[in-house]
């Protein structure tokens, strides 16, 4: 009897497992297309999106195994709606495979996409959608991103690896910050509203003769040196490169930045080897008082003895006489006044500003935070910037 | 001999790894939206009540001189009937643990591995582990817990540390700025999450030498306490207003462990190993369950629903309803509604930190009427049964 009974228990978990089977069809890698990278650009003619994706696609081999990636090729896919969500399942229109978005790194933004659309439309589906990790590098590319996705790094074959080795492996080294969904995600509902992305430049190999092939004339590198900056989504302007090392040393992180010798521009530059800043900001009389406390530790740029530019050899470098530090210091303020007036100029708190008030203050502080144009003639900075080496 | 006994320090080395578990994956997002950037705060409060909670439940622990079971000693002091009906209240309150922290499992690989598992496959595996380990005895969880302590803890470590580097700490202020009864109201949202006094009570009877390093299960609690109030501190930081997105918070947290393309997905390796820790506090839950019906169905006195003979069918129908349940029923939602915001959530809350804080009280009356058992023939008598 309980052997029985046993049995037909096991009969019964059997029969379980194959209905529960039939209702599983799992769907099989070659079934998916990996998606490396997305572009993003917009239309205003047609006020359409079109959404240019760089996917791997694994291949299928005799024995009806999959391949590894490499052994497939990269593609360009494009789709188009009258909204990113829309544009993104017209892909699967294009090729069939499902697209699988789990290890995409990076979204570009073509320039007229950035300009003419706000980012927090553009960027809403990736942000509410699971499949996109927070920390997905955005930029803001020169031109249309689906051409920039054509390009070809001297380095790298994807373009969406070249970008992230340009702007997250080489560790803050590009001397720019970059700039990922959760950043750009987060200023949307904070005090400060505004943020910045990176902005991406391709430039042409050059090449000897006239005769240039399509492969060619898309072989060449990546380039960073600029910033896009957006107040409540909508762009607002460009950052140059000074504006950029004041951005980075006001920032917490450290940030390489190089400076000029004064005395001799053309035979030696300085780098920043340490960093401690202090930032303080405060509500008094009803005016914005912020006091920059900078430290700089710098050192002159050389190679060390495995051939790296950075980190910067300690001991073995000079100290940097007075008259140099002094020119340094006159830059650094240089970059930080430039970056503030900027900030100022177009009412673009990229810098975060009204946040910290906001930390500091809470609720106290709101009808200072929400004075609009008031809120900029009311800031009064301060900087006490120290350099050595 | 009763294979069920527990050390305490296996205990304080469960407890230290189970008590984040639960609490690192879809809470600190839910409890955002009741509390903002003070979720921490609250969390914090209702760590300190439960500390206070756990800590009654271990005094109770330490007096109860003749390892008698929450059934025996409620039985003492309520009577049956009200036993019985409290021993089935903790099973539902089990129950929707277990199964509320099971879809967020699977929301987490889901996430975090990129891919789609059938539910009935997802569960009926969990359920086929915890199978053979009940069957073998709760010892065997609590080994497993304490062979797996070290690498379970380095990856929660790992994935806090490598996410520092991104937070923004001034994110979580001001504190309080919309007041403390929203810090309150966090408080009490998070209640049903909370509740590893519980866990403790259903142990009473079951840990060797209660009376002895209790000490070390307090501090195994507080450190799990600690490291979870750490990572929700994370969250928030990294995240700011952003924090109600997502689903799962340490699957988001995780994502800031490689922030290059050359060390490769550093948080699928954290993610397993930490992941054990949930399967371990969901073989706890299914383990309360088992025996909460155990005890309130059956009259036999014993420490060990040991999935032979009755322990079994209850074992089956608790695997059915939750290979079953959630393809029906919303789980996750009603979960949320009733435990979390309905009324539900103040009998859970009375059952998981009221009766633990009274415990000890319990406990006196129970020694106070059976003074037999006082003098150690309790023991006697309760090692016959077993045999």
């Amino acid at each position: 009897m309980k052997k029985g009974f046993i049995i037909l228990t096991i009969m019964a978990i059997a029969l379980l497992l194959v209905v529960i089977r039939a209702s599983f069809v799992p769907l099989q890698l070659n079934e998916r297309a990996i998606i490396l990278g997305v572009g993003v650009d917009y239309d205003q003619t047609t006020q359409d999106y079109s959404v240019a994706t760089e996917i791997i696609t694994p291949k299928q081999n005799a024995m009806g195994s999959e391949s590894s990636a490499s052994e497939g090729s990269q593609k360009i896919v494009k789709g188009s709606g009258k909204s990113v969500g829309v544009a993104i399942r017209n892909l699967f229109n294009s090729f069939g495979k499902t697209p699988s978005f789990g290890e995409c790194a990076i979204i570009i933004l073509g320039q007229n996409c950035a300009q003419q659309t706000n980012l927090k439309d553009t960027l809403d589906y990736f942000i509410a959608s699971g499949s996109f990790r927070d920390g997905t590098v955005v930029v803001v590319s020169e031109g249309d991103a689906s051409e920039m996705m054509q390009k070809r790094s001297q380095v790298d074959e994807y373009v969406s690896f070249a970008l992230q080795t340009l702007l997250v492996d080489s560790g803050n080294r590009a001397q720019i910050q970059y700039t990922t969904l959760n950043t750009t995600a987060q200023s949307f509902f904070d005090y400060s509203k505004g943020c910045f992305l990176n902005y991406i430049q391709f430039v042409k190999e050059n090449s000897s003769t006239s005769d240039v092939t399509e492969q060619q004339n898309n072989q060449g590198k990546f380039t960073t040196g600029q910033m896009a900056i957006f107040s409540d989504g909508k762009y607002v302007g460009l950052l140059n490169r000074q504006q950029i090392n004041g951005l980075n040393l006001y920032g917490n992180k450290k940030i390489f930045c190089v400076f000029d010798d004064v005395k001799t521009p053309n035979s030696k530059a300085f780098g920043l080897d340490k960093k401690s800043n202090d930032r303080e900001l405060k509500i008094q009389n009803g005016r914005i008082k912020i006091k920059l406390t900078l430290k700089l530790g710098l050192k002159q740029l050389l190679t060390d003895s495995v051939g790296e530019v950075i980190a910067l050899r300690r001991k073995e470098t000079s100290s940097i006489d007075k008259e140099s530090l002094l020119g340094i210091k006159d830059q650094v303020e240089g970059c930080l006044t430039s970056v503030l007036n900027k900030s100022i100029q177009t009412q673009c708190d990229f810098l975060g500003i009204k946040n910290i008030l906001f930390a500091n203050y809470g609720k106290d502080c709101k009808q200072i935070l929400e004075d609009g144009q008031g809120f900029w003639q009311k800031i009064d900075f301060e900087m006490d910037v120290t350099c050595e080496g | 001999m009763i294979q069920n006994r527990i050390k305490n320090s296996q205990l304080a080395l469960l407890l230290c790894i189970i008590v984040p578990a639960g609490k690192l994956l879809s809470l600190p997002h839910t409890a955002f939206m009741e509390g903002g950037r003070d979720t921490w705060l609250g969390m914090a409060i209702a760590f300190a009540i439960e500390l206070f909670a756990v800590g009654m439940v271990l005094i109770g622990l330490k007096n109860n001189n003749d390892d008698l079971t929450l059934k025996q000693i409620l039985q003492n002091v309520i009577g049956k009937f009200l036993t019985s009906v409290l021993l089935i209240l903790y099973a539902i309150s089990f129950f929707a643990k277990f199964i509320f922290v099971l879809t967020d499992l699977k929301i987490l690989y889901g996430e975090v591995f990129v891919l789609k598992s059938d539910w009935s496959f997802f569960t009926l595996t969990g359920l086929v582990v915890a199978w053979f380990l009940l069957s073998k005895g709760f010892n065997l969880i609590a080994r497993l817990g304490q062979i797996l302590f070290v690498p379970i803890m380095i990856c929660l470590i790992a994935i806090s540390i490598f996410s520092l580097n991104d937070c923004t700490f001034y994110k979580l202020l001001p504190i309080a700025n919309d007041g403390i009864p929203k810090v309150l109201k966090s408080s009490l949202f998070m209640g049903f999450a909370f509740g590893d006094g519980a866990i403790l009570l259903l142990l009473s009877g079951d840990v060797k030498n209660p009376d002895k390093k209790t000490g070390q299960v307090f501090l195994g609690f507080v450190v799990g306490a600690i490291a979870t109030l750490f990572l929700c501190v994370i969250y928030i930081a990294l995240f700011g207003e952003l924090a109600y997105l997502g689903d799962i918070a340490i699957a988001r947290i995780s994502q800031f462990n490689f922030n290059t393309s050359a060390v490769g997905r550093l948080d699928w390796l954290f993610i397993s190993g930490w992941a054990i820790a949930v399967y371990l506090l969901l073989f706890v839950y299914a383990y309360c369950f088992v025996k909460c019906v155990d005890m309130a169905l059956f009259n036999k006195v014993d420490h060990t629903p040991r999935l032979k003979s009755r322990g079994f069918w209850v074992y089956v129908a608790f695997a059915l309803l939750s290979v079953f349940l959630p393809l029906f029923v919303d789980v996750k939602k009603l979960v949320l509604d009733y435990f979390a915001r309905g009324f539900v959530r103040y009998i859970d809350i009375f059952l998981t930190t009221v009766v633990a804080i009274f415990y000890p009280l319990c406990v006196k009356i129970s020694n106070a009427k059976n003074p037999k058992l006082k003098n150690g023939l309790g023991k006697i008598h309760v090692k016959i049964m077993e045999v």
